[in-house]
């Protein structure tokens, strides 16, 4: 490389430049392929000096090479300095008139001066004009002191700015399921807690009082009074006339059983989505997963035994499953709360109305039932209360929505049968598609190859698409261990398998709940890979989400009865946060804003005691109250979601987002939210002195905090940073390598391994060598979704 | 490539590294409910990340630091600061090293190096570190000078040297105008435009007054016991945005009983900026002394102390007008006026003023109607210095407002 091209291929603009004058760097091959990192370098990532390179100006500078090592002549200093002197000059020339002893800036503003200079003459009484004005530095006074003495004083004077948000939320997120209690169905303060079967527990939780109303939403009455009624007669055998109807009920989506017609052989995916879709038969109106408390404690089936029931839950294979799956068929799950005896007696919900006898339910009002039993029953019941049953109270919350109005005229004249879903106008129906089929790979597996060959990168190995099973299972499975580019080739599958695949995009297909929660997850996977433009093009088929297809009203033989939105309100939310990425916050925010009307709208007809959706159903207090939770916990993670869009639009509003965050802590009503641990005091006091250029004490600060916390890996990663800016690299790397090595699983995290790379760089020339190293041991830990940019090796 | 053949090889690497402040990790929540198909994956995946706030994984915001990634930009008035460091590549203990950190500005080179001693050794994998700091009082290009000096086991002394390079950007653009007040009062509008690409906390923005003024910020509505500042809450400043600032400043009374003698250029006083950028980088400027062009009263001054804003049509008011001497000399002064269509004087015209000496003023009652409605100027006044036979015009002195003080039906 030499120089003259180096010099041509710099952008003028190119803030930092590196000018060697004697050689320095070590062997050329080395260099050679430093070079290609050091203009990357310089252009990104803001080292100054990893490589020599030379932009003086674009003056002729041609001496480099003879002036080499040991002794500088004297000529070339003072050639060196005219040359400096001459391409420094640029173009502000000092102006020289100010009366104080300051290096003078030139004044820069004259031009508006100028500009001005009409305005004055007219109004010459009155006003003496615009002036522009010298910006210079303030050193009037000042400049006889020292600087640093300076300094010091001016930043006593400092107010924080920027205080790091506490994490006063105890609440981990928004959901108030989510907690790793081992138990799954819980509620919080509720039911005994040392009950080691899971099942055991709820059944206790279900008997308690209704004064303990809990604050899951599990716990869910059964409203209709036929099926007390039924109950009470307690008639597993009842035939009802909607009998009839099952078939027609349990018909698979039309495009599955197209889609196993026509090709189902030699797709892997085809088996899956049989038994996927066969099972939902009955069921198909649940969301997999529904009120499980995922990853909980022991699976609940070998209670189901206990009764002897039929039950087609036997079509999951393992316990495991049945919990890990997105199997349908547990989630009837979710009805174990109707095991409380129903003591109200509010009307049918519309949906149930049609339903005129009594359900054949076991569902026996004292009698304790493990819900998975009682789903068995409604499996093998054969009976289509069951799909009555699943337009329970938590389906209807969870799946509320309020459409917009011409969306809710479609499905009103759907639901009327006025006319026939096929009918509906092409261009309001959803017609998703995939938009890449390429398959991700494992750029970790990719820097192996081109940095420790092929061997090295043999040993690597990480699940793929391929190495799992081709179900919600293996997904998970794929999810679970950092492999999100293989999940996303995943869903790809599965969502081919469903006639969404590549290329579909615009033609006429069905949603089902599962494949808009494979949606859901893919497109949640593309932007967790940073991958917005590939999450936004697969997006775009689904518009505003609010489409007459999107909606359980449109499919009234597949979902019979079942109102409300297919789409998750988690993949609407994913759709509002998408633009933020993009640089579109303020779309964002648009979209965040219609999230959080609705929000508050359903929480609205909550609080009149209507149905979320506004229509005057009477809903029994505990569902009341449990739909309130879930509607504010869903509005506060849309708060949560505004706040972060207002940072990302860089800190401009962080007032607005700090009251956003009180607003959110008020809608969660924690208790003790005001009560900050040590360590929390302790990290925002570090990062006030960091916030004054503090550095020594806020790293003392960070190590008072290892010392409540010694496993804190923020205080870790902070303090060796800090160290680092004391000039004290070698303390700090060492540190930062201990953690690393010490505890992989934790600090083999991207903006530790950033840091410790950009300290190897600080450190010596041979940091690929070192970087390697990180790479091996990222490679032996993580998933392909690993962010190899942080290593910076390419 | 092929200066680097050329070159030989060094010992010792040199490696420098801006400091700007450490950057907060930021994550990118994706969250889903528990009946969503991941189930409770994404959640548990968030709160294993170290990077998330426990208790606040939805947050973007995480509190794990980075270190810069990469240059950025430096801007007039902040503080550049640098990592420097020395590394001994080789296998060998160098002696005697000397490491040189200068900044080449327009029009200086400052020493920036904490300690000018030589360091005696340097065992191989062993490095010297500097951190530089420097206030940035210059725009335009500066260049830090890294010379590294010492001495290989063999005795043999080799120096080399590194240039970086960087631009220092201007962050604020100010622009001010004056407005003078018939009162001697100085009203100053000062425009702050952020012309960087972040948003800037503007933590305190001043206006020093010179020794003749007494300032006061206009930049609050008093409200309760707080004035509340004209710009919300926020103190924060978008890219590109500007803002204005409104001060008053009035001559103190030593200075304003010669207030006619106040002509010319005057230094009314300077700005005085303090901003914070990420994670409290500072930066403060201040404004060159703001000047003020006096308005030119010429020889002699003529304002007005008295006068009615609203006036009957057709009915004689009262103004009073004051008359000072701005010249180096005494005059004479008689004084005449000139009805116009609206306005007329009422009162004797080209009567005798008497001396007036230097800076000497006196109050002069009047009286005048207007025989046309609406807004009427008030004009027609001359001064004629007797001794010099200079006639001065005042024209346009005033406006008043003439009202028709009968029911519209009766007119």
């Amino acid at each position: 490389m030499d120089k003259g091209e180096a010099h041509s291929q710099r952008p003028v603009s190119l803030e930092i430049t590196v000018e060697d004058e004697a050689g320095v760097s070590g062997p050329t091959e080395e260099a050679s392929s430093q070079f290609e990192a050091a203009n990357q370098i310089l252009t990104n990532d803001g080292l100054l000096a990893q490589e020599d390179s030379i932009d003086l100006g674009g003056t002729d500078f041609v001496t480099p090479q003879e002036d080499s090592s040991a002794t500088p002549t004297e000529s070339l200093l003072d050639r060196l300095n005219d040359q400096m002197m001459e391409s420094v000059m640029i173009s502000d020339s000092p102006n020289n008139s100010e009366e104080d002893d300051v290096a003078p800036i030139d004044s820069y503003l004259d031009g508006g001066e100028q500009e001005n200079a009409t305005p004055e003459n007219k109004e010459e009484d009155s006003e003496i004009g615009q002036n522009s004005t010298e910006i210079k530095v303030s050193v009037d006074q000042l400049e006889e002191e020292c600087s640093e003495q300076e300094t010091k004083e001016e930043q006593g004077a400092v107010q924080q700015v920027t205080a790091p948000v506490s994490p006063q939320v105890d609440t981990p997120g928004p959901s108030p399921n989510t907690s790793e209690d081992p138990e799954p169905l819980s509620g919080t303060g509720t039911g005994p807690k040392d009950e080691p079967v899971p099942v055991c527990t709820i059944f206790s939780q279900s008997t308690l009082p209704k004064s303990l109303a809990p604050d899951g939403f599990q716990p869910t009455l059964i409203k209709s009074p036929s099926f007390t009624m039924g109950s009470a007669g307690g008639s597993d055998e009842a035939v009802t006339p909607n009998k009839l109807n099952r078939p027609l009920v349990c018909q698979p989506s039309p495009s599955l059983s197209k889609f196993f017609a026509d090709n189902g052989q030699g797709n892997p995916a085809s088996d899956f989505f049989d038994s996927f879709t066969l099972q939902s038969s009955f069921i198909s109106v649940s969301n997999p997963n529904a009120d499980l408390s995922p990853g909980g404690g022991p699976p609940p089936i070998p209670l189901t035994n206990e009764r002897h029931l039929s039950s087609t839950s036997s079509s999951i294979s393992t316990p495991g499953a049945l919990l890990d799956s997105a199997a349908p068929s547990t989630s009837p799950v979710f009805f174990l709360t109707s095991a409380e005896p129903n003591t109200n007696s509010q009307p049918l919900p519309p949906q149930t109305a049609s339903a005129p006898v009594p359900a054949p339910v076991p569902v026996s009002a004292t009698q304790p039932q493990p819900f998975n039993q009682l789903q068995a029953v409604f499996s093998g019941s054969d009976d289509p209360f069951a799909t009555a049953l699943s337009l329970s109270e938590v389906d209807r919350r969870h799946d509320a929505w309020l459409p917009c109005e011409e969306t809710r005229k479609v499905l009103i004249s759907v639901a009327t049968q006025q006319y026939s879903p096929a009918y509906v106008e092409s261009n309001k129906l959803t017609m998703p598609g995939l938009k890449f089929d390429n398959l991700q790979g494992d750029a970790v597996k990719d820097l192996m190859l081109s940095f420790l060959g092929e061997q090295a990168a043999m040993r690597r190995q990480v699940l793929t698409a391929n190495s799992v099973e081709q179900s919600f299972i293996g997904l998970k499975q794929l999810i679970s261990t950092k492999n999100w580019r293989a999940a996303v080739d995943l869903t790809g599958r599965l969502l081919t398998a469903h006639g969404q695949g590549y290329g579909k995009a615009g033609q006429a297909t069905s949603h089902t709940t599962d494949s808009l929660q494979l949606w859901f997850v893919r497109l949640s996977l593309l932007v967790k890979l940073n991958l917005f433009h590939n999450a936004e093009l697969e997006f775009e088929p689904f518009g505003n989400l609010d489409q007459p297809d999107l909606y359980y009203e449109y499919y009234p033989s597949v979902y019979p009865g079942r109102r409300g939105s297919m789409v998750p309100f988690s993949m609407r939310l994913l759709h509002a946060e998408l633009p933020q990425y993009l640089a579109k916050p303020r779309e964002a925010l648009d979209r965040l804003h219609k999230l959080k009307t609705v929000c508050l709208a359903i929480l609205e007809n909550l609080e009149k005691s209507l149905a979320e959706d506004g229509s005057m159903i009477t809903i029994a207090e505990e569902n009341r109250q449990a739909s309130l939770k879930l509607w504010r916990s869903r509005l506060s993670r849309v708060m949560y979601s505004t706040a972060n869009c207002l940072l990302l639009m860089k800190i401009g509003d962080v007032k607005t987002a700090e009251r956003y965050f009180e607003d959110v802590e008020k809608a969660y009503q924690m208790e003790g939210s005001n009560v900050s641990h040590a360590t929390c005091v302790l990290m925002n006091r570090a990062f006030v002195y960091l916030s004054q250029n503090n550095y020594a004490e806020a790293h003392a600060t960070f190590l008072e905090v290892l010392k409540v916390d010694p496993k804190n890996p923020v205080a870790n990663n902070n303090a060796a940073v800090c160290l680092l800016y004391l000039g004290r690299l070698k303390e700090s790397l060492g540190q930062l390598e201990g953690l690393v090595q010490q505890d992989p699983a934790l600090y083999l995290h991207e903006s530790v391994l950033f840091n410790l790379t950009t300290m190897y760089e600080l450190e010596s020339s041979r940091s690929t060598q070192k970087k390697q190293a990180l790479l091996e041991a990222v490679a032996c830990r993580e998933g392909d979704s690993f962010n190899t940019q942080c290593l910076k090796l390419v | 490539m092929d200066v680097n053949q050329a070159k030989q090889e060094h010992l010792l690497a040199l490696k420098v590294m801006r400091l700007t402040k450490p950057t907060l990790f930021t994550n990118l929540p994706v969250t889903c409910e528990d009946r969503d198909l991941p189930g409770d994956l994404f959640a548990q995946l968030m709160r294993e990340d170290p990077s998330t706030i426990k208790g606040a994984e939805t947050l973007m915001l995480g509190e794990m630091l980075t270190l810069p990634q990469n240059f950025g930009n430096i801007f007039l008035g902040e503080t550049f600061s640098s990592y420097i460091s020395v590394h001994n590549d080789s296998n060998q203990v160098v002696k005697d090293i000397l490491v040189k950190a200068d900044l080449q500005t327009s029009s200086q080179r400052l020493n920036l190096s904490a300690s000018n001693s030589a360091v005696a050794e340097l065992k191989p994998e062993c490095c010297i570190d500097d951190v530089i700091h420097h206030e940035v009082k210059e725009i335009g290009t500066h260049i830090l000078v890294c010379a590294v000096s010492y001495t290989s086991q063999f005795g043999e002394k080799l120096y080399f040297r590194k240039f970086f390079k960087f631009q220092v950007l201007k962050p604020l653009d100010v622009k001010t105008k004056f407005y003078n007040a018939e009162t001697d009062e100085v009203f100053l509008e000062a425009q702050i435009q952020n012309i960087t690409t972040s948003p800037m906390f503007m933590e305190k923005v001043s206006l020093e007054p010179s020794m003749m003024y007494n300032v006061t910020e206009l930049n609050s509505v008093a409200c309760g016991d707080q004035g509340e500042s004209t710009f919300g809450k926020m103190s924060y400043l978008q890219p590109m945005d500007t803002r204005q600032y409104l001060y008053c400043l009035k001559p103190k009374p030593e200075y304003a009983e010669k207030a006619g003698v106040i002509k010319g250029v005057t230094v009314i006083g300077k700005l005085d900026i303090v901003w914070k950028t990420n994670l409290g980088e500072r930066g403060r400027l201040q404004t060159s002394q703001l000047q003020r062009m006096a308005p030119g009263y010429g020889d002699i001054r003529l304002s007005l102390e008295v006068i009615p804003d609203t006036v009957n049509l057709e009915e004689p008011f009262g103004i009073v007008c004051k008359i000072t001497n701005c010249s180096e000399r005494t005059m004479d002064l008689v004084m005449e006026m000139c009805n116009t269509r609206s306005i007329h004087w009422c009162g004797i015209s080209g009567r005798q003023l008497g001396k007036l000496s230097p800076a000497a003023s006196l109050s002069l009652p009047l009286t005048v109607f207007s025989s046309e409605q609406g807004l009427q100027s008030i004009s027609g006044l001359r001064l004629t210095d007797t001794f010099l036979k200079r006639t001065y015009e005042y024209d346009d002195i005033a406006q008043v407002c003439v009202v028709c003080p009968f029911m519209s039906n009766e007119c």
